[in-house]
């Protein structure tokens, strides 16, 4: 949609330059020439306006590789395999669709069978826990349209008993190749095996990892037919990628085949795994897009300002040719329509520049990304650049390079002939007061207007305010003076801004990424105001901290050009505000591990993973070294229904069943409780007895809150209503679910006995780490997976912190801008105070003393960028991780002091580069040579 | 400490040579492209001497000026201020030579726009290393003295060309200079406000500066007590006004 309005923007602005360039010799000619009369200027205007288009370019194309890469888990994953029915009797189950008028619709039905199954070599290595997949190979290599994308087509149709195929990947992890032989275990006694083939990851050969002929799981274990799962599977028409798109008529054609079916006997689950995938795979990249988009705002925000501020400076430095221009009879339109065929001469070339540039950047996000999460993802990332990122990149950078081009074009051509001839100051050309006050009681009306209205959006509900304070500068300066007034109502406005998620979390409830750009944005550019009105304090302070010459001449320019430094601090401020924020929450996030852990695990320390068809005994697992004392926890499927709204019916969520021990040992901190339970462990022990009360993981709490009355459903559709006693956080780490009395899984009749699961406490003084490894490898052939909450706590938080890092290094090109401008601005300045710098040389100024005052300019411009990037920063982060609902609760605020400081010692640093050049320039000319008219 | 040492080899008492050019030659070259700018200049100026440089445009005046004030390098020979030989330096004595003994007026009065007219007076003085204080007193008193002490807040944008000349001039003048440099200071003002400046220079002079001025205006050059003419690169004649007075 963007794009388009880019486009369409694009389109008739091109119309008219077009018009000029054909028809128009003056605007040609004068447009063109001054593109190519200073080339290396050319080509900083260009970089910089490059940098914009470059990170939009870079924003689509790493959200299109993370989309494209997710979509290819399609092959590697499933293959011609478009929906999974979970079903009892898969071969009754098969035959009944195959009956139905499926042909049309599906091109492959087949069964197969799953378990999940522990593997031990010759050399010793355990696994504990992969997925044998077995189906009948010869139907397998004609299921689907395209036989090759099954993966076992290289297969002979039996590998006979004992006989398995594994994927390349399982091979690779394992170690084992064709002919070897390696033991499974389904149960307490292994089984050996031999690996006949190793196939490619794809198709049904990635599905499962272990492939062995139809009978291959009963041979193993006999008795262990419950815990493996059969299923049926579809492939719909079409090949890997567009059968998903019939998948909606796949599922109708399905409920229909299974409604009509009598008896309920038959409960068949449809997943329609493969369209969900590419789903999933669409949103992760539109996610991805809109938050490097986001982030990369704030350093598209700087591109535009060094855009205005190059067209400002050019304009300034051709005041005296403009004025002439003028004289000579040239409209303000022609002159316009000159700067606009510049403009888009500059906006074309930094295109070109812009779409490498954004493509290596994001392969450079991409290859980090891959070597930072790839090695136990299932999703192999990798970059992949589409027309489609190309041309919107394109289209979106050069639109806002264009429309600010036009903008401040227009600005600068109203300047007055006779005055820019002898290159004197335009005379101040406000609007009548009259006007002002109307502007002003507009905004104020407008403001309250829209905060009364649009109440619960949180744009508006974040801006209004603030509208209505700029709006107060006017008729407040006539009382307080306009010096105090524009800084006071600048410092409201960013006290509501900042401080709006925790008063009126109402609406800024699950704030969206948006709405911290349109934050940072107005926090900057208010408070470059205020910052701007403290410049006399400033020049006092210092003046008392030092007499040198060189601070005089340094601070002299950047306080008479107050636009100018204004647009350079917001430059700095905006990135550095983004660079701190994200700093703050790395820190908190890297911080709070011990609190996550417990939020999980409460006072337990690790988490047992056991596969049930090799159960654990709970006396062998706390008798393991340093483990103090363990707590089983049997796990269910049912279904809930909260005052008469169900899901989907045949959806079952995940149950724990909590006994008192668990309520001792483990109680996890509730995020909301009854008022009927004065602590949280009087209502775990209350919850472990009753078969009144349940515990709610948050994952619900958005439908359900404490004290709702739910209907729970088991599996032969009987009901037991129950009240909500708490909340607790969910992580797709744990999935714990629900929480639920022993008394109640009865009454719901699903339940048999079958711990899976342990929440374990070590010794006091215990290293965890090895306590979970001991468990790990004493138990692996039970398909044990043993980890600490800690440290999956910190695996999490590392993984984000790579993320994190990502996105800093990302805009971190946006520093570049800010430094890039700088310096673009201040080797300008040399050649615009080039007979002022020659004055001061001749009447006796050392030429350390010019070459120091360039220097101290980049670091004034560049130390109010930091200062109000960081103050502002650490501001906002504050109030959004202690006051607002954003993230998680409970997180403290940490300043990660060491980054700041390293950060802001870069972004002054840097600013001292970008003065060093127009500084070495400066001192370097003769001062004769400066005096010359240029 | 620097001042004192300096101060020591400077010879400028009355009547002394104050600028000795020997030889000077000096080249423009731009690109493939070779103007022969000076072509063996030897000149002596006294102290306490109002010298006028005239001559056709184009025809190597200011590089002249730019050369014996060291604000140009050149290409051979020699000039000596006060018997210091100014090439036979680095740039930061050269420039402390200038902080300490010339003042420079221009055609363009090359005032820094972000500075007020005090500020932009009291530069040469802060170059010299006065103290702010005193240095922003003289520089008052010198702007009364010109006539425009009431504008010493504004900024060159917000003065007539008149009123920055004037400034322009307060600022060569303010460090009571041994030399000062003027390259046609009048040629962007009307005549009646180059009356005035010339006046102002006159007065200087009498009080023994040196002043040494690049005109095109006879009438200012009659003023003179010498009249230095070049063209094409040389001195084509060099009379005082009483040997013009009397030929
Ligand atoms: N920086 C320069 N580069 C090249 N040529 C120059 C430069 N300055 C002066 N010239 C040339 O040197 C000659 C003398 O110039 P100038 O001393 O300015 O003359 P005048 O002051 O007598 O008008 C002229 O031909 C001029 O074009
Ligand atoms: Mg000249």
């Amino acid at each position: 949609m963007i794009t388009t309005a880019a486009l369409i923007i694009l389109g008739v602005l091109a119309l008219f330059v077009m018009f000029d360039l054909l028809f128009r010799p003056t605007i040609r000619r004068l447009g063109l020439r001054n593109v190519v009369r200073r080339r290396g200027e050319a080509m900083l205007v260009i970089v910089g306006s490059m940098l914009a288009t470059a990170l939009i370019i870079a924003s689509f194309v790493i959200g299109d590789s993370f989309g494209a890469s997710i979509r290819s888990v399609a092959e590697t994953r499933y293959g011609p395999v478009d929906e999974i029915v979970q079903v009892e009797d898969p071969e009754a189950t098969a035959e009944k669709i195959k009956q139905g008028d499926t042909a049309t619709i599906f091109d492959g039905i087949m069964v197969s069978r799953q378990a999940d199954v522990a593997v031990r070599t010759e050399t010793g290595t355990v696994e504990p826990s992969l997925r044998l997949l077995e189906f009948d190979i010869g139907e397998a290599k004609a299921f689907g349209n395209d036989t090759s994308s099954t993966g076992v087509v290289d297969l002979p149709d039996t590998l006979g008993v004992s006989k398995v195929a594994l994927n390349q990947k399982t091979s690779d992890d394992l170690g084992l190749k064709e002919g070897e032989t390696f033991e499974i275990f389904f149960g307490p006694t292994p089984v050996e095996v031999e690996v006949v083939s190793v196939v490619p990851t794809k198709g049904m050969a990635g599905f499962g990892q272990i492939i062995a002929d139809a009978d291959a799981i009963t041979r193993i274990s006999p008795d262990r037919d419950e815990f493996s799962s059969h299923q049926v599977l579809l492939s719909n028409t079409g090949d890997v990628y567009s059968g998903a798109e019939r998948t909606e008529e796949a599922e109708q054609l399905l409920d229909s085949i299974f409604d009509t079916e009598a008896s309920s006997e038959t409960v068949a689950e449809v997943f329609p795994v493969k369209r969900n995938l590419l789903e999933n795979a669409d949103e992760e990249a539109s996610g991805m897009t809109e938050l490097f988009g986001t982030i990369g705002g704030f350093s598209v925000a700087a591109g535009i300002l060094l855009l205005v501020n190059l067209f400002v400076m050019l304009a300034s430095e051709r005041k005296v040719e403009l004025g002439t221009l003028r004289a000579l009879g040239l409209t303000r339109s022609q002159l316009r329509r000159a700067f606009s065929l510049e403009g888009l001469t500059y906006g074309i070339f930094s295109a070109v520049l812009g779409v490498v540039c954004g493509v290596g950047v994001a392969a450079g996000v991409m290859a980090f990304a891959g070597s930072s999460f790839g090695a136990d993802s299932n999703v192999t990332l990798r970059l992949s650049v589409s027309p489609n990122a190309l041309v919107s990149g394109v289209a979106i950078g050069l639109a806002i390079s264009q429309i600010t081009v036009l903008f401040t074009a227009l600005r600068l051509v109203r300047l007055n002939p006779a005055r820019a001839l002898v290159d004197a100051a335009d005379p101040k050309r406000g609007l009548n007061n009259k006007i002002k006050f109307a502007l002003a009681t507009l905004g104020v009306i407008a403001g309250v207007a829209v905060y009364l209205l649009l109440t619960n959006e949180p744009v508006p509900v974040m801006l209004a305010p603030v509208i209505v304070a700029v709006s107060a500068i006017f008729p407040l300066g006539f009382m307080l003076g306009k010096r105090l007034a524009a800084p006071l109502c600048c410092a409201l406005g960013i006290v509501w801004v900042a401080a709006v998620f925790g008063i009126r979390s109402d609406a800024m409830d699950d704030p969206d990424i948006v709405l911290f750009l349109v934050q940072g944005l107005v926090m900057v550019g208010l408070g470059v105001v205020v910052m701007g009105s403290l410049n006399k304090v400033f020049r006092r302070a210092i003046a008392l901290l030092s007499s040198s010459y060189a601070v005089k001449l340094g601070l002299a320019y950047p306080l008479a050009r107050p636009v100018r430094s204004a647009l350079l601090i917001s430059m700095y401020a905006l990135v550095v505000f983004t660079l701190t924020f994200m700093s703050v929450l790395t820190a908190v996030f890297g911080g709070s591990t011990t609190q996550f852990a417990a939020k999980f695990g409460g006072s337990s320390d690790i988490l047992v993973e056991a596969n049930p068809a090799s159960p654990v005994a709970l006396a062998e697992l706390e008798a393991v070294e340093n483990v103090d004392s363990a707590v089983a926890v049997d796990r269910m499927l049912f279904g809930y229904k909260n005052e008469g709204s169900i899901e989907d019916e045949s959806d079952r969520e995940v149950g724990s069943i909590l006994d008192a021990k668990f309520a001792e040992l483990v109680a996890p901190p509730t995020l909301s409780r009854s008022s009927q339970f004065a602590s949280d462990e009087e209502m775990w022990r209350t919850v472990a007895s009753s078969d009144e009360w349940i515990v709610m993981p948050t994952f619900d709490s958005s439908v359900l809150e404490v004290d709702d009355v739910v209907e729970l459903i088991g599996a032969d559709e009987q009901s037991v209503a129950v009240k909500v006693a708490g909340t607790i956080e969910n992580t797709w780490m744990i999935d714990s679910g629900a929480h639920l009395s022993v008394e109640l899984a009865e009454q719901l009749k699903t339940y048999e006995e079958r711990s899976s699961r342990f929440y374990v406490q070590a010794t006091e003084g215990a290293e965890l780490t090895v306590v979970a490894d001991q468990i790990g490898s004493r138990f692996a052939t039970n398909g044990v997976e043993a980890e600490s909450f800690l440290a999956m706590a910190e695996s999490d938080t590392a993984e984000q912190e790579v993320f994190f890092n990502i996105l800093q290094g990302f805009l971190g090109l946006g520093l570049l801008i800010g430094i890039a401008g700088l310096g673009v601005v201040l080797v300008r300045s040399v050649r615009d105070r080039r007979q002022e710098l020659g004055m001061m040389r001749t009447v006796g100024i050392k030429s350390s003393v010019t070459r120091n005052s360039f220097l101290i300019e980049a670091c004034f411009i560049g130390f109010q960028g930091v200062a109000l990037g960081v103050g502002l920063g650490l501001l906002s982060s504050w109030l959004t991780i202690t006051k607002s609902t954003a993230f998680e609760e409970g997180l403290s605020f940490t300043v990660p002091s060491r980054q700041l400081m390293l950060l802001s010692a870069i972004a002054l640093g840097a600013s001292l580069l970008a003065g060093l050049i127009p500084a070495v320039r400066a001192a370097r000319t003769t001062p004769a040579e400066a005096l010359r008219v240029a | 400490m620097f001042r004192t040492k300096l101060e020591a080899d400077v010879d400028v008492s009355l009547g002394a040579s104050v600028v000795s050019a020997k030889k000077v030659r000096k080249t423009y070259r731009t690109g493939n492209l070779e103007v022969p700018a000076l072509k063996g200049v030897d000149l002596e100026i006294s102290s306490g001497e109002f010298v006028a440089i005239i001559g056709p445009s184009g025809n190597g005046k200011s590089t002249l000026l730019n050369c014996l004030s060291g604000i140009d390098t050149i290409d051979s020979g020699s000039v000596h201020i006060a018997g210091q030989d100014i090439f036979g330096v680095r740039d930061a004595k050269r420039t402390a030579l200038r902080a300490s003994m010339m003042g420079f007026i221009f055609q363009s009065f090359n005032l820094v726009p972000v500075f007020s007219a005090v500020e932009n007076v009291e530069m040469p003085l802060l170059a010299a290393g006065v103290k702010p204080k005193i240095a922003r007193e003289k520089a008052s008193r010198m702007l009364d003295q010109v006539n425009i002490g009431k504008r010493s807040a504004h900024r060159p944008s917000e003065l007539s060309g008149g009123e920055q000349q004037r400034v322009a001039i307060a600022r060569a003048l303010v460090a009571e200079p041994a030399i000062i440099w003027a390259d046609e200071p009048t040629g962007n003002l009307d005549s009646a406000t180059a009356a005035v400046i010339v006046d102002l220079l006159k007065e200087v002079n009498a009080n023994g500066q040196t002043v040494v001025i690049v005109t095109h205006d006879r009438g200012i050059a009659k003023q003179s007590d010498r009249i230095v003419k070049v063209r094409d690169g040389r001195i084509e004649s060099d009379e005082t006004s009483a040997e013009m007075a009397g030929a």
